[in-house]
């Protein structure tokens, strides 16, 4: 077993209303008393529908904010006790990537701009050596330099604005990323090409990768071990092939369910065994009861 | 299973031609594109982001702005009638009582922040002949898009609402006119997988009920294997492939189709996890 990068200790977040002393009566917890290990190499997904706490807690494990109580540690030290140079160590080795590239990245600033500015800032590239690496960084995320080069953001589609957010991220060589739903802005066609980058990229260099998705066919085809989240709290957590393949929560039996098929045939065999089901269980519709005749 | 496509159209288009001024450049958006909504049946168009489905979804319900419009052009007839020929107030009748009806992506920007639901539901309602109490006209609809609660809901302003609850409640007031096709530009595309289900199986239950046309527009083939009938696929502009669901998935002619349906494997496994 290889030490973990990221490790989270009974990690709380909690929103609301507080009281005057600091009581947190009405506060409601977001993440509740989550632990979990990150370790080199792997990818690590986190799933769960809006509002069960997941990029809240990916926020946490960026130390973008700070766990209510609980602690983050990089490498055995806890981040509450980081300096200023193990910020800059931190940053270095866990990088973002988030949903909407248009908004993470800077909108007046030239391709050529945003990544001069993480290789200049990491001292991972002198004047001289720039503009190689710059090549190097877009030709690994599948994109020609010398077109993309002098583009701003808005110059780009989707799917280019998210290539150029993860050679940002890769710019550092990095050991992890953070990805907080990576794909779901984008079309289709262009979630796969994605995907397929990201999973090169995370072979080829032995990327750590926290993935937060709510989409199960992602996770399926990436990672290696899922933690399932509901309402702040993780309902299952295993290597994926056990979790997605023999779930041992309702929870997850759920989610899976919701899981579109691009296949005609089963999606109709599926609505049909579910159309039995409800026919043979006749359930009263509380909204139905509800409503005034 | 699938309703035979009997009788005239209920929706018929024809070389539909949308070409818009951008920049000074002239846009071929749609180019030409021949497409059939019967009674019943549900429609798919699928394509890329530019493929210009959205276009040709609005150009069809004359929702298109005309400042940037350089030329349309074709013929669309909804029920026998002219939908791009039609006089302003022939088309309000239309789409105020047994018209077509629009449901969009993004709930929240097509709902009026500072309304509460009830008076939101009160204007869709307005010009029907139906003469019941609104208040129990939106109940019946809201239930009918398996919202529960309905008395509660209506009293709630839409940042109140989950983006499922929303995506209903618009789905409701597309309902209100008893439309006879609906139109969804994708509906589900903001909404969690979960509750994306939720809303698709809505759907699907509408277009049986009541027997509704419905016209999808999407991007995900995952959604158009769960609902649609028919399949028109788009690529710049024009239809490279139209089939029934399973000619189309079972055995896609054009090579840009079969591109999509691999991406789409690569992100819907075919296989059904965790439902052996």
């Amino acid at each position: 077993m290889s030490n973990p990068i990221l490790t989270g200790r009974s990690i709380v977040k909690s929103f609301g209303a507080r009281g005057w002393f600091g009581g947190a009566a009405n506060a409601k917890r977001a993440v509740d008393t989550i632990d979990l290990d990150v370790n080199e190499g792997e990818t690590l997904a986190i799933v769960g529908e809006s509002g069960s706490g997941k990029s809240t807690l990916a926020r946490m494990l960026l130390g973008l904010s700070k766990p209510t109580s609980g602690d983050v540690a990089f490498c055995g030290q806890s981040i509450r006790s980081f300096a200023s140079s193990d910020w800059t160590t931190f940053r270095k080795a866990v990088q973002p990537i988030f949903q909407d590239p248009a908004s993470s990245l800077n909108p007046r600033m030239r391709v050529h701009t945003t990544l001069a500015n993480v290789l200049l800032r990491h001292k991972l590239a002198t004047r001289a050596t720039l503009d190689r690496a710059i090549s190097d960084l877009l030709s690994a995320v599948g994109l020609d330099p010398a077109q993309f080069h002098d583009r701003y953001p808005h110059q780009l589609s989707g799917g280019q604005q998210q290539r150029i957010a993860i050679a940002r991220a890769m710019a550092v060589r990095p050991r992890l990323i953070i990805a907080d739903e990576p794909l779901s802005s984008l079309d289709m066609s262009v979630q796969a090409q994605v995907l397929d980058l990201l999973v090169s990229l995370k072979t080829s260099r032995n990327l750590g990768l926290v993935l937060i998705s709510h989409d199960l066919n992602v996770v399926d085809a990436i990672s290696d071990r899922v933690i399932v989240m509901y309402l702040g709290k993780i309902v299952e957590a295993g290597p994926t092939r056990q979790v997605l393949g023999n779930p041992a929560s309702d929870y997850t039996r759920s989610l899976l369910a919701a899981k579109l098929v691009a296949d005609p045939h089963i999606a109709r065999a599926r609505r049909q065994a579910m159309d039995a089901a409800r026919t043979s269980t006749p359930h009263s519709r509380p909204d139905q009861q509800g409503a005034p005749q | 299973m699938t309703p035979s496509p009997s009788g005239p159209p209920l929706l018929s288009a024809r070389d539909v031609k949308v070409h818009l001024r951008v920049h000074g450049r002239i846009v071929k958006a749609v180019d030409g594109v021949d497409l059939d909504v019967h009674r019943g049946q549900c429609v798919g168009i699928v394509g890329e982001s530019g493929s210009g489905k959205s276009t040709l979804g609005r150009a069809m319900t004359r929702l298109l702005p005309n400042v940037e419009l350089a030329e349309l052009s074709g013929s669309v007839t909804f029920g026998g009638e002219d939908v791009l020929a039609m006089a302003p107030d022939a088309l309000r009748a239309l789409r105020r009582h047994r018209g077509f009806s629009m449901v969009f992506q993004d709930p929240l920007s097509y709902l009026n922040p500072t309304l509460r639901i009830d008076r939101q539901l009160a204007e869709a309602l307005r010009h029907l002949p139906d003469k019941r109490p609104v208040q129990q006209k939106s109940e019946e609809l809201l239930s009918q898009v398996g919202l529960g609660d309905t008395a509660r809901i209506l009293r709630l302003y839409p940042h109140e609402l989950s983006g499922g609850m929303r995506q209903r409640v618009m789905i409701a007031m597309a309902l209100a006119p008893d439309p006879q096709m609906l139109v969804a530009d994708e509906p589900t595309t903001a909404l969690d997988a979960t509750v994306q289900y939720q809303v698709i199986q809505t759907l699907r239950r509408i277009n049986k009920e009541r027997h509704l046309a419905m016209l999808i527009i999407t991007h995900d083939l995952g959604m158009v294997a769960e609902l649609c009938d028919q399949v028109y696929v788009m690529h710049g502009g024009r239809v490279v492939e139209s089939a029934d669901v399973f000619t189309l998935f079972d055995a896609p002619k054009n090579d840009y189709t079969a591109s999509l349906l691999a991406a789409a494997r690569r992100l819907h496994q075919t296989k059904a996890l965790g439902t052996a």
